[in-house]
């Protein structure tokens, strides 16, 4: 079968894979269930429409999913060439050293959020300080994919308003798509890109929540060159590990890190730091 | 209707997940597997998807989100696992999904009386496979049980293969909590019986999420049976099937599995040299006796090699093959359960096969019993018809088939639900009285319309 046929199988099956899939079964995520998955491919590839590109990076290509399919569709395989077509159709630009080539002015100031950016470009906005996507955002741009952004769909704009010292309610507001951990038990995320303060960040976060109950060290932007070179790993790293981990977290540049503490600003998640350079 | 305070409201306040802007996931809900959409989907035709997705992961969650759901005037319709194929969990795209599928829990309530608490968005085969690990088992095994969640199952009134002998998804509740449209949390505990209960239960039970949202369900289960007989026949006709399953009933023998095909079907799936209709079955503990297997003998003849049992014991959930196949050759797969007495079975069979085969399109009617009762029996057709014309035919094709099972004293549906397509003919059905019985229990329960689904449709 092509790959197409694979996507439309899936189309037309109610999912009876579903439940054998790790990733579905245990976060409830519909945007990981293989059947939906096949929908996705469907849509990317036969509908020409782009809207759940980014579900395809949830498959981790175990193929538990093809043993219990009553067709043995192989679905993961599908996915994964899926996406190299992807690549080679909407020129996809892999970076080639390991890191996410971004052409950053050292002299601006950026955030950086691992988050949904839908409410927080507004927060970005307020601030007066340029966004640094990543993860989210690497995955529909390194694909030559421009997120389309709603103008007409509503943002959060009152979201500065609740941003007030020990107010918890930010992080709702700009976390809101992540499953959340409770604080108090929190895992600390330093992204790769700000190896080189780890041991400040994890100060800081220390002295703000406590000790962190597991610190991790990984790429925030999606983890480029793991993608590329073993895509299976990167999946997990990033879909489950780095999704279950980043409800707790919100990573800000250095410079609005300060302005926000000048400002007796302080967020209920902790604030991870870098310099302009993303390249560490 | 204000939805943009009530998904800020929904998250700043009480932190629910919810999703109303990214279409990664909104798309994700656009449909459940209602054929009409399946085939649309197929064809690159747009489907429109919810306004937005509340995922609530505790009883807690949804109380609130109804209660906010109510504040702001928000349609909200329910989804479980999506698998229904009528059409029932497709959400307008002014209407709000409130997905339950994270109500997942499975534990003892109270193992001694093989109680089992478990979350609404359970799926029935996660429940099942709990059981059995444990050595027990909960009997229902619906062709969806993959697919389905628990919550789903009450709402649409399900039935599974093992209803003769153990009964529907009514008979195994012992207790349920559900949320009404107006935020209050109904706790029914679980108990052997009790009066009223039935009354208090009822309202969830096949109303298809228009007049609760089912939160906890309290399973009885049973201990998995140490001894069972498995059985295959090939009978002359399936006319003579019925009238020997007929006989069995009246025994007083309810094998635990009994399910007849007929000709057609018989040769579908069992691919046998001789035309005939297949009797099969399983009698279990107690019922699996020497006894009972010599009056089956008795009643039904011809035995057939138990490997095609196996065969479409280990298959018989795999209707993706089936469908897929068709799909192939140009067909689309409709399916139709009917409730039907045994005075009048035969005639609905014969009658809705013969005119729905008249139906230009429909290429095949087959038909199989899978639930027998001491007055009748739920007769499900499934039909095969031609793709390019589905859509043009298929309100024909329900017509056809509805009507008829009503003029022959029959009810227009079984197990499968109400959905979009059979409000007019379960409004027939009824009759005006009930239907406006129903109407002023819908608007007393949730004045504001809040909660959308079959009987949303039914009685507006």
């Amino acid at each position: 079968m092509s790959i197409a046929d694979i996507f439309q199988t899936c189309v037309i099956c109610p999912g009876l894979c579903k439940l054998n899939c790790p990733i579905y079964a245990s976060t409830r995520d519909i945007r990981s269930a293989p059947d939906r998955l096949g929908w996705a491919g469907y849509s990317v590839l036969v509908r020409n429409d782009y809207d759940t590109l980014y579900n395809l990076e949830l498959c981790t290509g175990c193929g538990y999913c093809s043993e219990s399919c009553p067709i043995h569709n192989e679905l993961p395989k599908a996915i994964f060439k899926a996406r190299t077509l992807i690549q080679d159709v909407l020129g996809e630009k892999i970076p080639k050293n390991g890191y996410i080539e971004l052409n950053l002015d050292p002299d601006k100031e950026y955030l950086a959020i691992d988050a949904s950016i839908y409410d927080a470009s507004d927060v970005i906005k307020n601030l007066g300080l340029e966004l640094l996507d990543t993860s989210e955002l690497y995955l529909f741009k390194s694909y030559g994919y421009s997120l389309k952004i709603d103008e007409n769909a509503p943002i959060f704009t009152e979201d500065m308003d609740v941003f007030k010292p020990d107010d918890k309610k930010i992080y709702p507001s700009i976390m809101y798509e992540l499953p959340r951990e409770s604080l108090g038990v929190y895992t600390l995320h330093i992204p790769c890109k700000a190896r080189h303060l780890r041991e400040s960040i994890i100060a800081r976060a220390t002295e703000l929540y406590g000790k962190p109950t597991k610190i991790l060290t990984g790429c925030s932007g999606a983890g480029g060159y793991l993608f590329k070179t073993h895509p299976a790993l990167a999946s997990i790293a990033i879909r489950m590990f780095f999704r279950r981990i980043r409800g707790t977290i919100l990573t800000l540049c250095i410079h609005t890190w300060e302005a926000l503490s000048k400002m007796d600003y302080k967020a209920i998640t902790p604030i991870i730091v870098y310099r302009g350079d993303v390249n560490g | 209707m204000d939805k943009v305070n009530f998904f800020k409201k929904l998250r700043m306040v009480y932190s629910i997940e919810s999703y109303w802007i990214d279409k990664s996931i909104l798309k994700m809900y656009s449909r459940d597997y209602w054929p009409l959409l399946v085939y649309k989907h197929v064809e690159n035709i747009d489907i429109e998807s919810p306004y937005g997705i509340v995922i609530p992961k505790t009883e807690d969650e949804v109380v609130k989100v109804l209660r906010l759901a109510s504040e702001f005037g928000i349609p909200l319709r329910v989804y479980g696992g999506g698998s229904g194929v009528l059409g029932g969990a497709k959400a307008g795209e002014d209407e709000v999904i409130i997905d339950l599928s994270r109500l997942n829990w499975i534990r003892w309530y109270d193992k001694r009386s093989r109680i089992v608490d478990v979350g609404s968005g359970a799926y029935m085969a996660e429940v099942e496979s709990w059981l059995n690990n444990q050595g027990y088992t909960s009997r229902h095994y619906p062709q969806s049980i993959n697919v389905a969640t628990i919550g789903g199952l009450i709402s649409t009134y399900s039935s599974g293969q093992y209803s003769t002998g153990y009964g529907n998804i009514e008979d195994m509740i012992l207790g349920i909590h559900y949320a009404t449209p107006g935020g209050e949390l109904i706790k029914l505990k679980p108990v052997p019986r009790g009066n009223i209960l039935p009354i208090l239960m009822g309202v969830v039970f096949g109303s298809e999420g228009s007049l609760g949202v089912i939160t906890r369900v309290y399973l009885s289960v049973y201990k998995k049976p140490k001894k069972s007989i498995k059985f295959i026949y090939l009978i002359d006709s399936f006319e003579k099937a019925i009238e020997q399953a007929y006989k069995l009933i009246e025994y007083g023998v309810y094998p635990h599995l009994l399910r007849i095909f007929d000709e057609y079907e018989s040769m579908l799936n069992f691919g046998l040299d001789r035309w005939g209709a297949v009797a099969l079955g399983i009698l279990e503990g107690g019922l699996a006796s020497k006894d009972n297997m010599r009056l089956l003998d008795k009643l039904f003849g011809k035995k057939l090699q138990l490997g095609l049992f196996e065969k479409w014991y280990n298959s018989r959930n795999d209707v993706i093959r089936y469908i897929y196949t068709l799909f192939k050759s140009g067909l689309a797969v409709e399916t139709v359960e009917l409730s039907a007495p045994w005075s009048k079975v035969i005639s609905i069979y014969n009658d809705i096969r013969s005119r729905v085969l008249e139906i230009e399109g429909v290429k095949t009617a087959t038909a199989h019993i899978g639930h027998f009762y001491n007055s009748g029996v739920g007769l499900y057709f499934t039909l095969t018809i031609e793709l390019n014309r589905l859509k043009s035919i298929y309100r024909d094709i329900w017509d056809t088939i509805e009507y008829i099972c009503m003029k022959h004293g029959g009810a227009p549906l079984h197990h499968h639900g109400i959905g979009k397509v059979r409000g007019k003919y379960v409004r027939e059905f009824l009759g005006i009285n009930s239907i406006n019985l129903l109407a002023s229990i819908k608007r007393t329960i949730d004045p504001k319309n809040i909660l959308r689904g079959g009987l949303e449709k039914l009685v507006q």
